[in-house]
C-alpha cells in the first residue's frame, strides 16, 4: 500500500498544479481554459493579493499573482464569458470585485465568497451596466424608454431606492453614466441630445447620499461617459473636447480644451496629474492644481479600455506592451514594458514580482 | 445413418447457423413488427393542433426614449449588396454573437442600390425603398422614423449623406434620425481617381508590372528548360505556366475588383468632387458617427488579404460575424516569397560566376568553355529576373500606397548647392556646401570658381489609412457627431473585425460622445 500511497499523493500535487508552466520568460503562465483553446477571455482583475481571471470554459477562478496557483474558481451564468467586460461593467475594490451583468451583480470577495444582487428592474427595463459601487452603496443606471433612473442601495443591494429620475422631454435623448460613489455622496454625468438643435450637453450630477442631486453644466459638447475622477483638487470630468475641474460644490475650476476630441479614450489620475490617453496614441497629461498640460505621443495607435494604477503610474495595454504612462514624457523607451508576442487584453493587474496580463489563450505574469 | 467427422462437423455448423437465424428472429420480433417496410396507407392519427394566439400590439408613443425599440437600415459599398451587412444585421437584431449582445431593433435594407448612376440616383433609390418598406416596418411596430439609424459603409456614407439630403424637399419623410458611417472617404478617395480607367488607370499598370516580373520565363521555368527558352512559342507548357502564374496573382492581386472602379459613381468620389464636396458640408439631419480604420502595415498586403479571403470566411462569419481579425497570410506568404527570391537571386549569381570562370580557364575558343559562358549569361539573366520579382515584392506596398494616397513624394526647392573649385590647388580641388541665398555662394579663395545649382529636397509622406481611404478622409466629416478610430482595421475588415464588435457595443452602449441617441435597449 506504501507505493500506492506515495503515487497517489504524487498525482495529486501534480492536479494541484492548474497546468501553470514557468517558461523562462514569464514567472507563470497559466491557460484559461484546461483546453487551451482560444477564448474571448475574461480579466485578470486585481482582487486582493491575487487577481480574478477565466479559469475554464464558464468559470472565473481566483490566482495568486506572485505563484498562479488557482486558489478557488467559480462558474458564471450562461454567455457571461462570451460577452466583453468594458468600463464600468466591471467595478474593482481593494476587496471585492463586481460584475454588473445584464440583470443582475455577481461579487466575488477574495476567499472566494460569491453574492448575487438582483436588480431592482422590471420586464420592460434594462441597464447599461455602467453600474457604481462603493462598499455598502451600489448606484445603478435604469432605462424605460420615457425616463432614465439612478437606482440606489446603501444596505449593499437588499433594498433600493430612485435617487434620480430624468425624463426625456420630446426630442431629448437622455443617458446617465460616469457614476461614481463615495461614502457620502455620489458623482455622474447627464449627457444630453438634443435633436432639434442637433446638439449635446454634458452635466455633471453631485447628491449627497438621501439628498436632492444637483446639476452643473460643464461642457456643451456630447460627453464621453467616462467616469468621474475624485481626488482632493475635485471632481475631474472628461468631455467630448475638454478636460473638466470641478469643485465638490459645482463651481469649475478649470476647462481645458483637449488637443484632440476625446472619442474612446480613457484618463486616471496619478501624483496630481491626470494622465488622458487618445486611440491615437496622443497623452496629455494635465496638471489637476492648474490645468496646465503638456502633450505627448506613443507612437501608434491602439484600443483602450481603463487604465490601471500600477506602482509606479498609471499603465496602459498597448498592442503587445504595457506602457507606463508617468515614464512616457521622460523617455518613451523606459516606458514600454515588452510582455508578449500576441494583443494583450485590456485589463492587467500590477504584481509584486511584474504584471499580469492575459491573451486569448494563456494569462501570465511576465517581469516588470 | 453413420455421419463421418466431416459430415458432423457440417451438421453441426448448420445446426448453429440455424439456431442463431431463429434466435435472432425471435429476439428482434418486436423491432420488426414496428418497422414497417412500406408506408402505411392509412391516415395517421390526428393531433389536435396547438393555438397560436398572437400577443396584443405594444406600440411605442411618439416622443423621444432613450433605448426603446428601434429600425436599423444597414447600407452596403461600392459593389457589394445587402449580404454585406446581413450577418452583423441579423445578430444585432436576434441572438447576438460572442461579446455582442442582441439588441432591441429589427432592421431592414434594399437588396442593393443603383450602382450604375450618380450619388443622387443612389440616394432616391435608397429613399424610395425606405419609403415604401421602411415605412411599413415602421407601422408594424410602431417605430418613430427619427429614432432609425442608417449604418453604413464605404461608398454608402455618400449615398446616406446624398439621402438626407433629400429631407430637405418639400414633405419629404425622414426615415432616420442618425447614421453611423464605417470608411466613408468624405473628403474624396485618391483611389477613385488612381484606379479608374478613367482617371489615371494605375491599378492596371500595377498589376501588370507584377504579372510582368512574376511570369518572366527565367523565373519560373529555368529549372525545366534551361537551354531551350529562347525559342519562341517552342514549349506550350511554358506559356501556359506563365499565364496560370499571371492570373492567379491578378486574382490575388487586383485590388478590390477593378471591375467596380469604372462605374460612373467613382467620378464623384475623387477628391474636390463637387457632389460630393457639397454633401459634406451641409449638416445631416441628425447625429452623425464617422468611424475610420487604420490598419497596420504593410496595408496592402493586409488588406489584399481581407480582400482575397472575404469570399471564404463566410461560414465563419455566420458563425461570428465579427471573426474577420485575421489579417497576417499573404503578409507571411510575401515575405517567404521575397526571401526565397532574393536566395535563388544570389545563388543563381554564384553559379553564373562560376560558369564565367570555368570558361575563363577554359578559354573562349574551346567548345565547353564557349557552353560555359553562354551559361553563364543564362544564370546571369536568371539571377537579374529573380531580382526583379524580390524587388516588386519588396516595392508593391509602396506603390499600392501611392495609388491610394498614403504615401506622397514630394520634391521641394530648398537654396542652392554651392561648388567652388579651384584647379590649381593640390588640396581638395572642389568644396560643396548648401547655402539658401545664392549671393551666398564665395569663397575665401582668390584663385577658385564658384558655381551656384538649386537644391532640390524630396520629402516622403506617410498617411495613416485603412487600405483604401485615408484616415484623414474617412475621419474628417465636419459635421459628425464623434470621429472613432479603428486601430489595426482595413477597408474590407471594418464590417466584421473584433474591433467592430467593440465599437458597436460602446455604441449602443452609448459610451461614445453624444451616444444618448444611439443607445439601444439590449434583448
Amino acid at each position: 500500500m506504501k507505493p500506492l500511497f506515495h503515487l497517489t499523493t504524487v498525482l495529486a500535487l501534480m492536479s494541484c498544479q492548474s497546468n501553470i508552466t514557468a517558461p523562462s520568460i514569464f514567472h507563470w503562465q497559466a491557460p484559461l481554459t484546461p483546453q487551451q483553446q482560444p477564448v474571448i477571455g475574461f480579466g485578470p482583475y486585481a482582487l486582493g493579493a491575487g487577481c480574478l481571471v477565466q479559469s475554464d470554459t464558464n468559470e472565473v477562478g481566483f490566482r495568486d499573482t506572485d505563484s498562479g496557483q488557482l486558489l478557488w474558481q467559480h462558474d458564471l451564468p450562461p454567455g457571461w464569458l462570451n460577452d466583453v467586460w468594458i468600463l464600468e461593467e466591471i467595478d474593482i475594490d481593494p476587496t471585492e470585485v463586481t460584475l454588473f451583468g445584464p440583470d443582475e451583480a455577481i461579487v466575488f470577495n477574495e476567499q472566494g465568497h460569491k453574492r448575487h444582487i438582483t436588480y431592482p428592474m422590471t420586464s420592460n427595463e434594462w441597464t447599461t451596466r455602467m453600474g457604481a459601487r462603493n462598499d455598502q452603496h451600489w448606484l445603478l443606471p435604469i432605462y424605460d424608454g420615457p425616463t432614465v433612473r439612478v437606482m440606489a442601495s446603501d444596505n449593499d443591494g437588499f433594498t433600493w431606492d430612485s435617487a434620480l429620475v430624468v425624463l426625456n422631454d420630446p426630442a431629448h435623448y437622455n443617458i446617465i453614466d460616469g457614476l461614481t460613489v463615495t461614502d457620502s455622496a455620489w458623482y455622474g454625468t447627464r449627457r444630453l441630445w438634443d435633436a432639434n438643435q442637433q446638439k449635446g450637453y454634458t452635466d455633471v450630477i453631485i447628491c449627497p447620499h438621501g439628498g436632492q442631486a444637483s446639476f452643473y453644466s460643464v461642457s456643451q459638447d456630447g460627453g464621453t461617459g467616462h467616469p468621474v475622477k475624485l481626488s482632493p483638487a475635485g471632481i475631474t470630468i472628461l468631455t467630448h473636447h475638454h478636460m473638466v475641474q470641478v469643485s465638490f460644490s459645482g463651481n469649475i475650476l478649470w476647462s481645458v480644451l483637449l488637443s484632440e476630441p476625446a472619442t474612446l479614450a480613457s484618463f486616471e489620475l496619478f501624483n496630481g496629474s491626470a494622465y488622458l490617453l487618445h486611440q491615437s496614441g496622443q497623452l496629455e497629461v494635465f496638471d489637476l492644481s492648474n490645468g496646465s498640460s503638456s502633450q505627448h505621443h506613443l507612437g501608434s495607435t491602439g484600443m483602450i479600455d481603463r487604465i490601471t494604477l500600477g506602482p509606479n503610474g498609471p499603465w496602459v495595454p498597448w498592442g503587445r506592451d504595457v506602457i507606463d504612462l508617468a515614464i512616457v514624457p521622460q523617455s518613451m523607451k523606459q516606458a514600454r514594458h515588452l510582455l508578449g508576442t500576441s494583443q494583450l487584453a485590456h485589463p492587467i493587474v500590477p504584481a509584486s514580482t511584474g504584471i499580469v496580463v492575459r491573451n486569448h489563450v494563456y494569462v501570465y505574469c511576465a517581469p516588470d | 445413418m453413420i455421419m463421418n467427422t466431416q459430415q458432423r462437423k457440417d451438421w453441426w455448423s448448420i445446426w448453429l447457423t440455424v439456431s442463431i437465424i431463429l434466435i435472432l428472429i425471435l429476439a428482434l420480433q418486436p423491432q420488426v413488427q414496428a418497422q414497417p417496410c412500406s408506408l402505411s396507407l392509412s391516415d395517421p392519427e390526428q393531433q389536435p393542433p396547438s393555438v397560436f394566439v398572437p400577443p396584443p400590439g405594444n406600440a411605442s408613443s411618439a416622443s423621444a426614449t432613450t433605448g426603446g425599440l428601434r429600425a436599423i437600415h444597414f447600407l452596403h459599398g461600392l459593389g457589394g449588396t445587402a449580404t454585406s451587412w446581413n450577418m452583423v444585421a441579423s445578430r444585432t437584431a436576434a441572438n447576438g454573437a460572442s461579446q455582442y449582445p442582441a439588441r432591441q431593433v429589427v432592421y431592414a435594407q434594399p437588396h442593393t442600390y443603383i450602382q450604375n448612376g450618380d450619388l443622387s440616383s443612389m440616394g432616391l433609390d435608397v429613399q424610395s425603398f425606405l419609403n415604401t418598406y421602411g415605412w411599413a416596418l415602421n407601422q408594424s411596430h410602431g417605430l418613430q422614423a427619427q429614432r432609425n439609424i442608417i449604418v453604413t459603409h464605404s461608398l454608402g456614407g455618400a449615398v446616406a449623406l446624398a439621402l438626407d439630403s433629400l429631407n430637405t424637399l418639400p414633405n419629404a419623410n425622414h426615415q432616420a434620425g442618425g447614421y453611423i458611417m464605417f470608411g466613408t472617404g468624405f473628403q474624396g478617395v485618391h483611389a477613385a481617381q488612381s484606379f479608374s480607367p478613367y482617371g489615371d488607370d494605375l491599378a492596371r499598370a500595377f498589376i501588370a508590372e507584377g504579372c510582368q516580373v512574376l511570369s518572366d520565363p527565367d523565373v519560373w521555368a529555368y529549372h525545366r528548360l534551361p537551354n531551350l527558352r529562347w525559342l519562341p512559342n517552342l514549349d506550350p507548357v511554358l506559356r501556359a505556366i506563365s499565364d496560370s502564374l499571371c492570373q492567379t496573382t491578378g486574382q490575388v492581386l487586383l485590388p478590390f475588383t477593378l471591375k467596380q472602379f469604372d462605374r460612373p459613381v467613382i467620378q464623384e468620389l475623387v477628391p474636390g468632387a463637387p457632389m460630393l464636396d457639397a454633401l459634406v458640408n451641409r449638416p445631416t439631419g441628425g447625429p452623425t458617427l464617422a468611424i475610420y480604420g487604420v490598419e497596420d502595415e504593410p496595408v496592402f498586403w493586409r488588406t489584399a488579404t481581407s480582400m482575397y479571403t472575404a469570399d471564404s470566411v463566410g461560414l465563419a462569419l455566420a458563425s461570428d460575424p465579427f471573426s474577420m481579425d485575421d489579417d497576417q497570410a499573404l503578409v507571411d506568404w510575401v515575405q517567404d516569397e521575397y526571401d526565397r527570391f532574393r536566395i535563388q537571386q544570389f545563388a543563381l549569381w554564384q553559379s553564373s560566376q562560376a560558369a564565367f570562370l570555368q570558361s575563363y580557364h577554359l578559354g573562349g575558343k574551346h567548345l565547353l568553355g564557349g557552353w560555359h559562358f553562354a551559361r553563364g549569361l543564362s544564370l546571369q539573366r536568371q539571377s537579374a529576373a529573380h531580382g526583379r520579382v524580390a524587388q516588386w515584392y519588396a516595392d508593391a506596398n509602396e506603390s499600392y500606397k501611392q495609388m491610394i494616397g498614403a504615401r506622397v513624394i514630394t520634391s521641394a526647392r530648398d537654396g542652392y548647392w554651392c561648388l567652388c573649385r579651384n584647379p590649381m590647388s593640390s588640396e581638395m580641388p572642389v568644396a560643396i556646401t548648401a547655402i539658401q541665398d545664392s549671393s551666398d555662394c564665395s569663397t575665401s579663395d582668390p584663385d577658385a570658381e564658384c558655381f551656384i545649382y538649386p537644391r532640390w529636397v524630396q520629402t516622403i509622406q506617410e498617411k495613416p489609412n485603412d487600405g483604401l481611404v485615408l484616415a484623414e478622409s474617412a475621419g474628417l466629416y465636419p459635421h459628425a457627431a464623434a470621429t472613432i478610430l479603428m486601430p489595426g482595421t482595413n477597408h474590407q475588415q471594418m464590417r466584421n473585425s473584433s474591433v467592430t464588435r467593440e465599437v458597436l457595443k460602446r455604441i449602443f452602449n452609448g459610451q461614445v460622445p453624444n451616444g444618448a441617441f444611439f443607445i439601444t435597449a439590449p434583448q
